[in-house]
């Protein structure tokens, strides 16, 4: 029986939806995959067609959550008027906010999922990647209307902001203060540093830096060796043409 | 871009540490020099330690924002530790720039109410119309049309309140003035401790909204259904500042109908009510075209106790008499004056006291005071506080509620003087 697309993804929905439940009920380890699809409704075998382990729905949700992010993102009517730091700071605040109904769940399961072996990167590399989209996304527009400079290390700096959404949700997962003000204050101020240094281009100075560097040290010192090497070279063709 | 605020506590200790390591050495060049000078010039000397110091303790205190400038404004009006062009920047600071961006504001907001700021109001303006004193105010429209003035604070404000005043204690400490200060940093705590609670400030707002009802004030309606402890919500109320008022009008007649309207503000609530705002802010008024005032802050009100009400008057009372015996009473039964203290000290604090007293009652003295005329009043004034100076250390049981008030009422006289207004002070309750 051939089904619509809408009911495969509403059936990976309610799969995710009850790992979650089952996860919260007691955790990853004792949920099985056929306790999560009699808790979705789902068919035994049918689980499968979806997802191979109950470690890949756990990735599922994850990747999932991005797409729910940008949704809830694009809701915020002036979002397209707020400065990088403000767009930044609101993709921060908006994620957390989608978290807190699950946090139970992330509380048993972030951290495993995402402070991983390399030999199951593969498994965060498409979630990593609908991250780095977004953050591409929102760097190339404010290069765009000269709010910042380009960036010369731009992956860099995108990647040190992914090691720093991992940070900032782990400490959210321990701030036991009212409506995590902790949390959003640590965002304030953090944020407030980097993009004071993306704006000043300051990447972009340390380049400019090693260039001059390079060039007027590294390369000076290598036109020495290249003489000399000329010089060798000069005296044994000499030699070889037997003048 | 914001400026950088050092927000986390290593940050401000070293901030602070820096400044006593700074005042604790000008206090060590003093002691060196001090053997060689003579006792004028070691007075002289002694004073410009003390310039230096309250330079450094301003521009740290500038620093560290909120709380510390709070305490710059308190210090201010207390004492002459802060030379006079600092106060003027103090001045600029009642009108700060918004610390929170947008994306802050929008998670206060959604957070207090657990959905989207755009699901809570029809329409939130994320850009703040105006500073208040340790947050912003931004303008919002309801559902039903009504237009809404949103109060809201930094969040987890309290914690970062009781820190700075612990770094500032110890930053004080080491100074020679610390007997003087340390009070005051407990004080400006605890002011800001009441100013960040929004449910409290409602409670005053509906207090004084019903029963101070008085021609030319407005106050607001809180909206409850719009309120959270961090989050408050009024009616907008219309006017302008009244500093930017007055570089805006210099009509003597609209100054001094002003002027009468908010010492009948204090006059009313103090006598009528018990009640008084405890720490009078220019930027707290607002003045319509009709010269009508819109009281917009209720942060920090203080009530008092009926019989010291009472007590406080008879002392204005019997100001102007010579009566040293009834003076004297009066100042112990209100707690002024310690009956421990030593019979000298005693009567030269009494002395004092009734100079004060007699300087006071020279508002009373004409059906109008002139404060253009009387250019050296407030002068006067302090040069006989700060004799009183000298004697602080006896002031350790001193009545806060006398100094709260004492400093309430000459705040508005210092503003009358800069007005240069002519109002009416003999009122029913005092003469």
């Amino acid at each position: 029986m051939k089904i619509s697309k809408q009911q495969k993804l509403e059936n990976r929905r309610k799969i995710i939806e009850s790992a979650v439940d089952l996860v919260i009920e007691k955790d990853l380890k004792s949920a099985t995959m056929r306790e999560i699809s009699r808790h979705a409704g789902i068919a035994d075998a049918t689980i499968y067609n979806y997802f191979p382990t109950k470690e890949a729905i756990v990735y599922g949700y994850y990747e999932d959550r991005f797409d729910h992010l940008i949704d809830q993102i694009k809701a915020i009517d002036e979002f397209h008027t707020f400065s990088f730091q403000e767009q930044l700071q609101t993709v921060f605040e908006t994620k957390l906010e989608l978290f807190t109904a699950d946090r139970e769940f992330l509380q048993k399961t972030f951290k495993m999922t995402f402070f991983t072996l390399s030999q199951h990167y593969a498994r965060i590399k498409p979630i990593k990647a609908k991250f780095v989209a977004i953050m591409d996304d929102l760097f190339e527009s404010a290069i765009e209307v000269e709010e910042i400079p380009e960036q010369v290390f731009r992956e860099l700096i995108i990647q040190f902001f992914w090691e720093y959404y991992i940070g900032v949700v782990i400490y959210w997962l321990n701030d036991r203060s009212d409506r995590f003000e902790e949390t959003t204050v640590l965002i304030d101020k953090t944020m407030d540093l980097a993009c004071s240094s993306i704006k000043a281009g300051i990447g972009n100075k340390i380049f400019d830096i090693g260039i001059f560097l390079f060039k007027n040290h590294i390369l000076g010192r290598m036109e020495l060796i290249k003489d000399h090497v000329d010089t060798i070279h000069g005296i044994k063709k000499k030699f070889m043409e037997g003048r | 871009m914001q400026d950088s605020i050092p927000k986390h506590r290593l940050s401000r200790t070293l901030s602070t540490s820096q400044m006593a390591v700074k005042i604790g050495g000008n206090q060590l060049g003093m002691m060196i020099k001090r053997p060689f000078l003579s006792e004028d010039n070691q007075k002289e000397a002694q004073k410009k330690t003390d310039r230096k110091n309250a330079a450094i303790l301003f521009n740290t205190l500038a620093m560290l924002r909120g709380t510390a400038l709070k305490a710059a404004q308190l210090l201010s009006l207390e004492t002459d530790i802060l030379p006079e062009d600092f106060r003027q920047e103090l001045e600029k600071s009642y009108h700060q720039v918004p610390p929170m961006n947008r994306a802050l504001v929008r998670k206060i907001v959604s957070s207090a109410f657990s959905k989207p700021v755009e699901e809570v109001f029809n329409t939130f303006d994320l850009t703040a119309f105006a500073a208040a004193s340790l947050g912003q105010v931004h303008k919002a429209v309801d559902g039903k049309g009504r237009v809404l003035a949103v109060k809201i604070q930094y969040p987890d404000i309290s914690k970062t309140i009781s820190s700075d005043i612990r770094l500032l204690k110890t930053a004080v400490r080491p100074m020679a003035q610390s007997a003087l200060l340390l009070p005051i940093l407990d004080e400006v705590e605890s002011v800001l401790m009441a100013e960040t609670d929004y449910e409290q400030e409602a409670e005053n707002i509906r207090f004084f909204k019903s029963r101070l009802v008085m021609p030319g004030v407005r106050m607001p309606d809180v909206f409850p259904e719009y309120s959270t402890p961090q989050v408050l919500t009024m009616s907008m109320i219309s006017g302008t500042a009244l500093n930017q008022w007055l570089s805006e009008h210099q009509d003597p007649e609209d100054k001094n109908r002003v002027a009468q309207t908010l010492h009948d503000i204090f006059l009313e609530g103090f006598y009528g009510l018990h009640r008084i705002h405890a720490d009078p802010n220019p930027g707290n008024f607002l003045i319509a075209d009709d010269l009508s005032i819109g009281l917009v802050d209720f942060g920090c009100v203080k009530s008092f106790d009926p019989s010291f009400i009472s007590l406080y008057r008879q002392l204005i009372r019997t100001g102007s008499t010579q009566d040293k015996q009834a003076y004297a009473d009066l100042l112990e039964a209100m707690n002024i004056v310690s009956p421990q203290l030593a019979p000298g000290i005693r009567d030269e604090l009494i002395h004092l006291f009734m100079e004060i007293g007699q300087w006071f009652h020279t508002l009373y003295r004409d059906e109008v005071f002139d404060f253009a005329k009387n250019h050296d009043f407030i002068e006067t004034g302090k040069r006989i506080a700060k004799q009183m100076q000298r004697y602080r250390n006896h002031f350790t049981s001193c009545n806060p509620d006398f100094v709260f008030l004492d400093r309430t009422r000459y705040g508005l006289l210092r503003l009358f003087e800069k007005m240069q207004v002519k109002i009416r002070i003999q009122n029913s309750y005092e003469c």
